[in-house]
């Protein structure tokens, strides 16, 4: 069941991102949507799931460039086994510790994908992270830490809450 | 072997990582085509696994609503064949009709009626026309198809006309047989062919050949198909002998006829015998 809930999330990630991120388009900064899943993954699964599933969304992702093709399968599968590492040590249930981790992880996801891309190219390196990798890690960051929030609230029965306590204040 | 599997369950996520990485690496190092085809292979996969999982539901809601609209597209074609064949039938008919009655040569003289009912009497046969008085048409008048002889005009109101039919009991004509002088007097006598009786034991028609009507008496004219003989009806030891004829026209089936005008100044008597006496044409 969780399997299929995190393939799920996946496939719905990847179809956002394919079709209308454009509407989350800020002066052409766009959020990672596969980093925002596996940020959750990470949070409700073992090491070893987060880096293949970090590996799965990375590589589906590489489908859609295929000159690139491994860059994102690469960093991905590092950042799910960074995350993995991670929540097996600290909780990220406190808002400040779940911004930390996942500006760092967006951070470095750009930076490892950027070196790829640039092959060691620093003057290029730094001109694209720093006109799209930190705002774009800025970006996503702030959007993960709220879906995934927002998400977990409704999961843990936070609806559930709060119908009944409108229910137990009308009674 | 077992320590190798030892060490990747007690080193699986720094496998895992490795396993990964190595697959990251190797798709890096793939050429530029192999990396479109393996992209292209893989998406193709993918898509139409997605498509597949979450599209069947949508894919049977339109075999549903296209079933429906086949159908619906079915009866509607069925309805229109249905249409095309009988117009067809009718224009067959129509232009039977239009051959004959040019055959005719006698434009003016023939009235073209339509049957609108028959006679739910089991004995009496009878149709019941839609041209009558206001149309011109008067008792004992000839009413023909294109293959041949119907009956006459036996009722007529004023808006439509009875038609007794040669199947009725009581109808009679005057007959003979093509190419021969072998007369005789064609009724109905039961079942579904008329009889031909009143014909001397040395000339029996053959099987075959055709009856026509005499034009004696006046009712019908002459040279009108009744129908073929099939084969002999009496015993042989009768004065007289008889055939059976089957008639020219399928009266279940017909729809329209002709109604001869002019041929309605007398009417056969039948004497009860099957000797066939005229009556004396009317002077009008």
């Amino acid at each position: 069941m969780k399997t299929i809930k995190n393939i799920l999330l996946i496939a719905l990630a990847l179809l956002i991102q394919s079709s209308i991120l454009g509407r989350f388009d800020i002066y052409g900064i766009r959020p990672d949507f596969g980093m925002m899943v596996l940020l959750y993954i990470a949070n409700t699964s073992s090491s070893v799931e987060s880096i293949l599933y970090g590996f799965m969304i990375g590589f589906l992702q590489d489908v859609y460039s295929p000159e690139y093709l491994g860059f994102n399968a690469l960093t991905m599968s590092i950042i799910g086994y960074l995350l993995g590492f991670v929540s097996e040590r600290i909780t990220t249930e406190k808002l400040p510790a779940r911004i930390i981790v996942t500006l760092f992880a967006c951070l470095l996801h750009d930076m490892l994908y950027l070196i790829l891309y640039s092959h060691l190219d620093l003057t290029l390196l730094s001109n694209l992270f720093i006109l799209t990798g930190l705002a774009g890690a800025v970006y996503t960051t702030v959007l993960s830490v709220l879906l995934i929030t927002l998400w977990e609230w409704a999961e843990n029965g936070g609806l559930f809450v709060i119908v009944n306590e409108l229910l137990g204040s009308r009674r | 072997m077992r320590r190798a599997l030892l060490f990747i369950t007690e080193h699986r996520r720094t496998v895992s990582l490795f396993m990964t990485l190595f697959l990251s690496v190797s798709m890096m190092l793939l050429g530029e085509s192999s990396k479109t085809h393996f992209a292209r292979a893989v998406s193709t996969a993918v898509f139409n696994t997605g498509r597949f999982t979450f599209s069947w539901g949508i894919y049977i809601l339109d075999l549903w609503h296209e079933n429906k609209r086949l159908r619906l597209q079915n009866l509607e074609l069925s309805d229109q064949i249905n249409y095309s064949n009988t117009a067809i039938r009718e224009n067959e008919r129509l232009r039977r009709l239009l051959g004959f009655r040019q055959h005719l040569s006698m434009k003016d003289s023939v009235i073209v009626a339509t049957i609108v009912g028959r006679d739910v009497d089991r004995i009496v046969n009878t149709l019941i026309v839609n041209v009558g008085e206001r149309d011109g048409v008067k008792k004992n008048m000839a009413v023909v198809t294109a293959e041949g002889l119907v009956g006459k005009v036996y009722e007529n109101y004023r808006s439509s006309s009875s038609v007794q039919i040669l199947t009725d009991v009581n109808s009679r004509v005057s007959a003979y047989v093509e190419n021969t002088d072998i007369l005789g007097i064609v009724s109905w006598r039961g079942g579904t062919n008329l009889m031909m009786y009143g014909l001397l034991r040395q000339k029996i028609p053959k099987k075959g050949e055709r009856v026509y009507t005499t034009g004696v008496g006046g009712v019908f004219p002459p040279g009108l198909l009744i129908g073929t003989v099939e084969e002999r009806s009496d015993s042989g030891i009768e004065l007289y002998a008889s055939v059976y004829v089957k008639p020219a026209v399928d009266f279940s089936q017909i729809q329209e006829v002709f109604i001869l005008k002019g041929s309605e100044r007398s009417e056969v008597w039948d004497d009860g015998e099957g000797t066939g006496v005229f009556k004396r044409p009317e002077t009008q």
